[in-house]
C-alpha cells in the first residue's frame, strides 16, 4: 500500500500549498453573525409593521364594508409583511446554521427563537413609533406601496361604502360643516349636523379624522360618526382613554 | 525531518499548531488518520483502493489548507472526518470514479459485535453479522453514514453531529430510522431467499 501521507506531504511541498490565513475564516464567521443580527432586526421591523398595520385598522366597521368578521380578517391581513417576516426568519435560520455551532440546534428551535426575538423587537419598534416612520417613508418613496398593503388609510378611503378620512382644512361653525382634504389630496365638504363625535375630541384645523357616513355627491359627504385618526402605539393608548 | 516518534507524545491539537509552524508535523497528523479515514471513505463510497487513495489525498490537502479553521473546542477527529465525509459525498454526487462491492473485514465484524447495535435479538438468531453489514451497504446514504459512524467507527452522538453538521436529536432519529430500514431490508431478503 502506498504511503499516502508521505505522498501528500511531498505534493504539499512541491505545489507550495499553504494554510489559508486565520482572518479569512474569522471574516466568514463574522459575516454570518452580522447577517444573523441584520436579518433578525429586519424580522423585528416586519413584525412591528404587522402590529402597526393591524392596530391601525378599525375592526368594528366590517359591516360597513359588507363583510363578515372572518372575511374582514382575510381582507385586512398585511400579507406582504407576513411574507417578509417568514422570509427574514428563514434567512436568519440560514445564517445561524452557518455559524460554528449553529448546526447543533434544530430548525424548530432556531425558528421559534428567531420569531420570539422578532416579536420582542417588533413590539419595541412599534412602541417607540419607528414603524410609523418606516410606513411613512415606504408610502412616500415606494410607488404603489399603498396598493400592496391594506392599511388604515386604505380602509377609510372608501367613500362609496361610507368611509372617508383625511385632514381638516377648514371648519365652518355656523353651517356645521368641514372642509376635508382626503389622503388622495381631494377636498370634500363634510356635513356634521348629525355627526356623533367619538371620544373626547374637539375638531380643529389640521386634525386627521375618520368619518363614517354617506357620500352624497362627488365632493359632499354626510357624517354620522367622526373618529380621530391616531397611529401606532398612540392609537392603542387613544382607544383606552 | 520530523519522524513519527517525535509526535507520539503530542495530541492532535498540539500537532495542528505545530503543523502551522512546520509542515513536516502535518505528516504525523496524516499518518494518525490515514487508515481510519481510508476505511471510512471506502465503506461510505464503495470506491476501489486507488480511487480511495485519491480522495484521501484531496482530503488531506483540503484539511491542510483549512487548518486555521480548526476550532480546538471540537475534536480534531470530528473535524477531519467531516472533511473526508464531505469530499466523499461530493465525489459520489459527481459519480466519476469506479465502484466495487464493499469488502467488509473481520475488524468491521468485531466492531459491530462490540457495539450496542441492539436490533431485535430474534433477528440475530436467524442471520449473522456479515449479512447485517452487507445490508447496511444497500441503505440510502443518509442512513448508511450514521450507521457507519456509530457502529463501525465507534463515534458518539456528539461526534456524529459534528461530522455531519446535524443536531444530535436528528442523529438519534436517523439512527433509529436506519435500524428500522435495515430490519425491513433484512426481512425482505430473508423472504426472497425462502421463496427461492
Amino acid at each position: 500500500m502506498t504511503d499516502i501521507s508521505k505522498k501528500t506531504l511531498e505534493k504539499i511541498k512541491k505545489e507550495q500549498v499553504h494554510p489559508k490565513p486565520r482572518w479569512y475564516f474569522l471574516t466568514r464567521d463574522y459575516f454570518f453573525w452580522i447577517m444573523f443580527v441584520i436579518t433578525t432586526l429586519l424580522g423585528g421591523v416586519a413584525f412591528g409593521m404587522i402590529l402597526f398595520i393591524t392596530t391601525n385598522l378599525d375592526w368594528d366597521i366590517y359591516q360597513y364594508l359588507g363583510l363578515s368578521l372572518p372575511e374582514a380578517v382575510v381582507t385586512s391581513l398585511p400579507y406582504l409583511w407576513i411574507a417578509l417576516l417568514v422570509f427574514f426568519l428563514f434567512i436568519t435560520y440560514y445564517n445561524f446554521i452557518h455559524t460554528r455551532r449553529g448546526y447543533r440546534y434544530r430548525f424548530v428551535v432556531i425558528f421559534l427563537i428567531s420569531l420570539l426575538i422578532s416579536i420582542l423587537l417588533g413590539f419595541g419598534f412599534f412602541h417607540y413609533g419607528w414603524t410609523e416612520n418606516v410606513e411613512r417613508q415606504l408610502r412616500a418613496r415606494i410607488p404603489g406601496y399603498q396598493h400592496m398593503v391594506y392599511t388604515g388609510e386604505n380602509q377609510w378611503m372608501q367613500p362609496e361604502k361610507g368611509l372617508l378620512s383625511g385632514t381638516i382644512v377648514e371648519i365652518n361653525v355656523e353651517e356645521k360643516s368641514l372642509r376635508l382634504k382626503d389622503h388622495h389630496g381631494k377636498e370634500w365638504t363634510i356635513d356634521i349636523n348629525n355627526a356623533m363625535i367619538r371620544g373626547n375630541l374637539s375638531l380643529t384645523k389640521n386634525l386627521e379624522i375618520k368619518i363614517l357616513g354617506k357620500k352624497v355627491s362627488e365632493d359632499f359627504f354626510e357624517a354620522n360618526e367622526i373618529r380621530i385618526m391616531m397611529r401606532g402605539f398612540h392609537q392603542e393608548r387613544g382607544k383606552k382613554q | 525531518m520530523v519522524t513519527i516518534s517525535d509526535c507520539e507524545q503530542k495530541n492532535d491539537v498540539q500537532l495542528v499548531f505545530l503543523s502551522l509552524e512546520n509542515q513536516e508535523y502535518y505528516y504525523c497528523l496524516m499518518k494518525r488518520y490515514e487508515i481510519p479515514l481510508m476505511n471510512y471513505v471506502r465503506k461510505l463510497s464503495g470506491l476501489n483502493q486507488s480511487d480511495v487513495e485519491d480522495v484521501l489525498q484531496e482530503v488531506f490537502i483540503l484539511a491542510y489548507q483549512n487548518l486555521n479553521d480548526y476550532d480546538r473546542q471540537f475534536k480534531f477527529s470530528s473535524w477531519i472526518y467531516r472533511i473526508a465525509h464531505n469530499q466523499t459525498v461530493s465525489m459520489l454526487r459527481k459519480k466519476t470514479k469506479n465502484y466495487q462491492d464493499i469488502s467488509w473485514d473481520e475488524h468491521d465484524l468485531d466492531q459491530l459485535v462490540q457495539s450496542d447495535f441492539d436490533i431485535e435479538q430474534s433477528l440475530f438468531q436467524k442471520m449473522d453479522y456479515r449479512n447485517l453489514l452487507q445490508n447496511i451497504d444497500t441503505l440510502p446514504l443518509k442512513y448508511k453514514e450514521v450507521l457507519l459512524l456509530k457502529f463501525l467507527e465507534g463515534k458518539d452522538y456528539q461526534e456524529i453531529s459534528d461530522i455531519l453538521r446535524k443536531p444530535m436529536g436528528t442523529i438519534g432519529t436517523l439512527i433509529n430510522r436506519a435500524k428500522k430500514r435495515l430490519l425491513q431490508e433484512i426481512t425482505k431478503g430473508q423472504g426472497e431467499s425462502k421463496n427461492d
